[in-house]
């Protein structure tokens, strides 16, 4: 991008361009693929996520697989996973404190689900399609482009680090953890995710697990920015504490706010 | 005057201890520090007096003056009035939040209410989050748009980030995070706005003893990163204010790039691959950004979406809209139009766009 901080005094005159913004979808995340010379991330993605039976032998090659994968809820729900936590390749251990990076990981995959099935925790009552995603998003607008059609893809620093990480070497730290991310995407979407349907997920059960109440999840631990009038009603949760690359641990922690209602009107959590 | 260089002095040194205490053992200035820090005086007395008259809590009109109306449509908030010559202006955006809370306050000293609207922000980033969006009415009566995102607190009905400068118009404090923990880690900028008759322009260097824009956390003492910092200019410097040369550059369009990048051959031929080749495939970096949307300008340059789009009519009505998004400059393939940049605004090191673009109506 040109921009240079400087004022740039541009004229120009636009030419009638009917139908020109309109009129055809775009990839919100886009993976295209290409020959290389050496095995890869991308290939192992084919095999452990989009053949989960993963033999080679029987791969159609259809460069459209990762982009279309990419841009399904699970496939959103993966990258946020990934991005925000980058856990490096834990066994799949999907609700364990044992496993910090993997408790934090849940906590982002339920609060973008938690959010996206309440109507208060944000003004915005999220459309049947796309409402995980642009949840999902909206909740993390330091990696997402955010827009009101939820039409938005990665920014382009976390644009750049999925290419470079499918690209590289399988097997890595890196790659397996995006695996491992769109494996908990899958799984976090299909367990709890069937769209306006959440009879396995209670937001008011099992309320000494913080993973049903989360609505808000930061690495800071300030509090979550809300208007005045609602931060008596914030309860905090707890903390996880995620794995840091090269090595050591960082906390996550979470908060929900008791005045969140369901789509049905019912009050989410307890108070 | 002294009183009113120790209320400036005691914002801003409040404003700076807010940062996270975590990264205050690492903190760096651009350009020359020749300031102190001190910590003992009153935050109530040095913030800008500011009146709240509305909250986003309602569908419909929210707030309606002799000169100005506030409404709010779903998601969407609308502000609307006239100038000091009666011509009309609207400013459109959103909140996209849990709400919002609407301000006025004479910033500049001229003798118009100005607008200051908080949104508090739904991503998860703590208090880093919020959103302070400005509209600034000059002499004319023409509102002249600021918007940023970041720490912004409202404290016993005030946003305590608004400040005094020794002039007695404002300072907006703008604290924002950087970076992401999983990711080379966050840091924390310090930024100081002055609000004039007609514009919002950054403090570069000293102020009032202490230097800006300032750096605290992993990256503070690394000179890219701060080089990188510099390049961000919430300025509304030149918007609306100046006349400028009219050249008319034909053949000028807006694209949006990638979108219709033909997708490699091998797709449409369906091809199965040999578990061999299967195994070598890789991202094709050079289609990466497809589907991004960019603008194309008569000379050839490429930007991204604005933060802040400014549409002035030959009629001399003003339209702002926060936010824009491709929709929102269809409009302008209908006529001819003037296109200025002021300010930059980078979400990330790398990751920068136009902060206003203006268009102006040119007659055909």
């Amino acid at each position: 991008m040109s921009s240079q901080g400087l004022v740039q005094r541009l004229t120009i005159s636009l030419l009638l361009l009917p139908s020109f913004f309109t009129g055809f979808a775009h990839a919100q995340v886009n993976i295209p693929v290409t020959m290389g010379s050496a095995p890869t991330c991308l290939a192992q993605m084919y095999s452990d996520i989009l053949w989960p039976n993963g033999n080679a032998s029987y791969l159609v090659y259809d460069v459209n697989a990762p982009t279309n994968f990419a841009n399904t809820g699970q496939g959103i729900l993966g990258l946020e996973i990934f991005f925000e936590v980058r856990p490096y390749g834990y066994e799949n251990v999907y609700d364990s404190a044992t496993y910090g990076g993997s408790e934090a990981m849940a906590s982002v995959a339920v609060t973008a689900i938690n959010r996206s099935s309440s109507n208060n925790i944000d003004m915005t009552v999220y459309p049947d399609d796309p409402w995980l995603t642009m949840a999902a998003k909206d909740q993390s607008p330091s990696i997402w482009v955010t827009n009101k059609q939820g039409t938005g893809g990665l920014k382009s620093t976390f644009n750049s680090l999925l290419g470079s990480i499918l690209s590289g070497p399988p097997h890595t730290q890196n790659c397996d953890g995006l695996m491992y991310s769109w494996a908990m995407g899958i799984a976090s979407y299909n367990r709890y995710a069937v769209p306006y349907g959440f009879t396995n997920v209670s937001l008011t059960a099992n309320p000494t697990n913080i993973f049903p109440r989360t609505l808000f999840f930061n690495t800071n631990g300030s509090t979550p920015s809300v208007l005045a009038s609602r931060k008596p009603n914030l309860r905090e949760l707890g903390l996880a504490n995620a794995p840091r690359y090269p090595s050591g641990s960082y906390p996550w922690y979470f908060w929900t706010i008791t005045d969140a209602t369901t789509f049905g009107g019912f009050p989410a959590f307890l108070q | 005057m002294l009183k009113d260089q120790f209320r400036l002095f005691s914002f801003i040194v409040l404003s700076l201890i807010a940062l996270p205490t975590a990264s205050v053992a690492q903190t760096s200035s651009l350009g020359s520090d020749n300031g102190s820090q001190r910590n003992h005086a009153q935050l109530h007395n040095s913030i800008f007096p500011q009146v709240k008259i509305a909250e986003c809590d309602r569908q419909g009109t929210i707030y309606q003056s002799a000169d100005m109306s506030v409404s709010t449509h779903g998601g969407d908030i609308v502000f609307q009035g006239l100038d000091s010559s009666l011509k009309p202006w609207i400013a459109q955006s959103s909140f996209n939040g849990p709400g919002c809370e609407i301000f006025q306050a004479d910033l500049n000293r001229n003798g118009k209410h100005d607008l200051l609207i908080v949104t508090p922000g739904i991503g998860s980033r703590g208090e880093y989050d919020a959103r302070l969006t400005v509209i600034l009415f000059n002499t004319a009566g023409k509102p002249i748009p600021w918007i940023a995102t970041g720490r912004f607190s409202v404290i016993n009905g005030e946003i305590k980030e608004i400040g005094i400068s020794l002039d007695g118009t404002a300072v907006i404090q703008h604290n924002y995070a950087v970076g992401h923990p999983a990711w080379g880690g966050v840091s924390y900028v310090s930024s100081l706005y002055r609000v004039t008759n007609d514009e919002i322009v950054p403090v570069i260097g000293a102020f009032s003893g202490v230097t800006f824009p300032r750096i605290s956390g992993t990256k503070a003492n690394d000179t890219a990163f701060q080089k990188s910092i510099s390049a961000m200019k919430l300025s509304t410097a030149n918007a609306g204010l100046t006349s400028f040369s009219i050249t008319q550059i034909p053949h000028t369009h807006f694209v949006r790039y990638g979108a219709d990048t033909a997708k490699l051959s091998k797709t449409q031929s369906g091809i199965s691959l040999t578990p061999e080749q299967g195994a070598n495939i890789m991202v094709d970096a050079g289609a990466l950004d497809a589907g991004r949307e960019r603008i194309e300008l008569s000379d050839g340059s490429k930007l991204d979406l604005p933060a802040i789009l400014v549409v002035d009519s030959i009629s001399g009505a003003r339209k702002i809209v926060f936010a824009p998004e491709s929709a929102d400059l269809i409009q302008l393939e209908k006529g001819s139009y003037e296109i200025q940049q002021a300010g930059t605004d980078c979400q990330d090191v790398d990751d920068c766009r136009p902060f206003i673009l203006q268009a102006v109506e040119q007659h055909p």
